[in-house]
């Protein structure tokens, strides 16, 4: 278990990480503004350029940032990783959305190399809305999750409750 | 104990709503990339 001062340190790391991992992906929807709102052709290259630059340089590292400290804020407190329904969706949502994103940089690239040449055709891209606000409505699970921390116990949680109590019986 | 606290207590109403909405999300998505083709659309992904 972690001490009450570590556990305080690392729970303001994961609500930086993770808040900052939804700022992060609001700028990004951002960034599809000016392709939806058929803004002018450099505002719009322009756009589709900063788009790896935010993925690889803020999305990734705060989404990795907030799996880690998330496993580590579970594992030493009382919730446990696999103990309570919370916390265990919350961490299947946050890798889902890890995964996807990581997945999808392949094509974020692919959109930035079109807008990269000054032959290609940034009006035909159709912009990257529908990942960036996917991931804010799906970001926003957990993060009603781990404020409300809806009762219910794993199966896994209701083992070692019975455990804790059967041995603090016997002691 | 009572015999309550012998059973595993049952699956929480939420979840089973947040796994039916995962579900329904998760086939449209897949919906989409069968049906909407294109290089930049979710076709691409086919």
């Amino acid at each position: 278990m972690l001490s009450p001062t570590a556990r305080r340190v690392l729970l303001i790391v994961h609500i930086s990480v993770s808040v900052g991992w939804m700022g992060a992906a609001a700028a990004y929807v951002a960034l599809n503004v000016p392709v939806l709102t058929g803004a002018d052709e450099q505002a719009v290259r322009a756009a589709y350029l900063m788009m790896p630059t935010v993925a690889d340089y803020a999305l990734v590292p705060l989404a990795v940032a907030t799996v880690v400290t998330g496993i580590a804020l579970a594992l030493g407190t009382k919730w446990g990783l696999l103990q309570h329904y919370w916390v265990a969706v919350s961490l299947g949502v946050t890798l889902f959305a890890t995964a996807i994103l990581v997945l999808h940089l392949p094509a974020v690239d692919e959109l930035a190399a079109v807008a990269a040449d000054r032959e290609g055709d940034v009006a035909a891209l159709g912009g990257d809305l529908f990942h960036s606000v996917g991931g804010l409505v799906v970001l926003s699970v957990p993060l009603v999750l781990n404020v409300v921390k809806p009762r219910g116990l794993t199966r896994r949680g209701w083992r070692v409750q019975q455990s804790r109590r059967s041995s603090s019986a016997s002691t | 104990m009572d015999e309550q606290e012998l059973k595993p207590p049952a699956r929480p109403v939420w979840v089973i709503w947040l796994a039916i909405i995962a579900v329904v999300l998760v086939l449209t998505a897949i919906a989409l990339m069968v049906l909407l083709p294109g290089e930049h659309g979710p076709g691409r992904h086919m």
